[in-house]
């Protein structure tokens, strides 16, 4: 008698320790997928945006941007870029005009992450150098736009790495 | 319970990716960033991190238009004609210049108003350089190679470019070196003059003057690209109205000498923003052996 109530009070025991595990793992099975389904819904929002309109970037990902923004074509050779940059996830981003390939340092502008895995968004630029109303380069050479972002997925921040977008427009050529 | 638990989260799951795919799909299709789709463009807010301050000793005036004429044909013409007399002297460059063989144009650029700026790790943008470029013109006008080189004084701002095999590679930036293949031509010397005064000539007035310039006779095209609406510069104080420019032709050689760029505020005052002068634009046979060493045989 004894030991059938012990037995009985091992397996009622037992049975409760087994719905705790039960109910425990499928929690934490839960809470797994879960976060892994919000990564997937972030990872492709993020890589639906459209970046139709902008323009390459091949230097350390400083970019101001919102999204629909490209460089203004009511003005020859003119670039209005913002200052801040609404895309979500965003670590790198940087804006300039070259000559011929060579950057034209009053138009640089850049933000950098320190925390590449944050999911950053609508970052303003900190750099002190002002985007040029309008960047004239020397005769016979050709000016561009150029517009560089990476987000936190991303990671080597170069060009081809599968996931850096990196775009540029000729503004004048000579 | 743990039924109806999972039930919920299979169907919560199911809906944010089937949401994710659809917004997608709509944003794709539609050639728009998904922001916009979802959210309505709006002002930016911006940070600003300089404020421009403009200087009145450094204002001038933009120069008094010319008197309206009675005839509606008369400001035509007169543009028509002062561009007619700008190509042909900017032709006159062009051909005996754009010709199958090494072309080197030595310029010294200044900037006017960025001189407080800096670059996010506190060097200070230059705000004068010397540019170099050697370019070997191929006989169907396209270049064959190129090397531009801008000299700031500073090594860490200073860059150099080559041009070979229709690539761009930045010496000094690796990673603004060019990845797809292109055609490099220079099509004129006029710094776009004529492109910008072509396109302005029935909305605006190009005025000619001759002056001197370094002892040489030069003809100098002057015009305004004004914007639809005022721009300011981020949330600073400067907002400009437009671009006043000025370019200096030689009269004999019909070679570019300086263009000079002026910011137009709205009050109709200018301050000179940019210049370029040319130094040097020449044919040579061969260039230096140490331009020569930038390309590989």
């Amino acid at each position: 008698m004894f030991l059938q109530k012990k037995f009985c009070l091992i397996s009622q025991n037992r049975g409760e320790a087994m719905k705790t595990l039960h109910v425990k793992n499928f929690g934490l099975a839960l809470l797994f997928t879960s976060a892994i389904s919000f990564v997937l819904v972030i990872t492709a929002y993020a890589a639906s945006k459209n970046y139709y309109g902008l323009t390459t970037v091949y230097y350390n990902n400083y970019v101001t941007d919102q999204g629909g923004w490209n460089w203004n074509g009511s003005y020859s050779d003119y670039t209005s870029p913002s200052r801040s940059m609404d895309q979500f996830g965003l670590t790198f981003w940087s804006t300039y005009c070259s000559c011929n390939n060579n950057i034209q340092w009053g138009s640089y502008i850049s933000y950098d992450s320190s925390y590449p895995w944050m999911m950053q968004y609508n970052k303003t630029a900190i750099a002190d150098g002002m985007a040029q109303l309008k960047v004239r380069c020397s005769t016979g050479q050709t000016l561009r736009g150029h517009n560089y972002i990476q987000h936190w997925w991303q990671d080597s921040g170069k060009p081809g790495d599968g996931g850096t977008i990196d775009y540029k427009k000729v503004l004048a050529n000579p | 319970m743990k039924n109806k638990l999972a039930y919920l989260f299979l169907v919560t799951v199911s809906a944010l990716l089937m949401f994710a795919g659809v917004v997608y799909q709509r944003a794709s299709a539609q050639g728009i960033s998904l922001s916009e789709l979802l959210f309505p463009t709006s002002s930016s807010e911006t940070t600003v991190i300089e404020d421009m301050s403009i200087s009145n000793n450094d204002l001038q005036s933009l120069p008094p238009e010319k008197n309206s004429t009675s005839t509606d044909t008369q400001p035509q013409e007169t543009n028509n004609d002062t561009v007619a007399y700008a190509k042909t002297l900017i032709e006159k460059a062009d051909q005996t210049y754009l010709t199958p063989g090494w072309l080197h144009i030595s310029s010294q650029t200044e900037t006017f108003i960025t001189a407080s700026n800096t670059l996010p790790d506190g060097t200070l943008i230059p705000t004068k350089s010397f540019n170099d470029l050697w370019a070997l013109i191929s006989t169907d006008g396209s270049i064959i190679n190129a090397v531009t080189i801008d000299n700031t004084g500073d090594t860490f701002t200073s860059q150099t470019t080559v041009f070979q095999d229709g690539l761009w590679t930045n010496l000094t930036i690796p990673e603004l070196s060019s990845q797809e293949k292109q055609i490099y031509q220079i099509n004129t010397l006029d710094n776009g003059f004529l492109a910008s005064a072509t396109r302005m000539k029935d909305s605006l007035e190009i005025q000619k003057e001759e002056a001197e310039l370094n002892n040489q006779k030069v003809v100098v095209f002057s015009l305004t690209d004004k914007f639809p609406s005022p721009i300011a510069i981020g949330k600073s104080s400067l907002v400009i109205a437009g671009i006043y420019s000025k370019y200096y032709f030689s009269v004999d050689s019909g070679l570019l000498r300086m263009v000079e760029d002026y910011h137009v505020y709205p009050s109709g005052e200018v301050k000179l923003w940019n210049r370029i002068t040319y130094l040097t634009i020449e044919k040579v046979d061969v260039p230096p052996k140490e331009i020569l060493s930038y390309f590989t045989k």
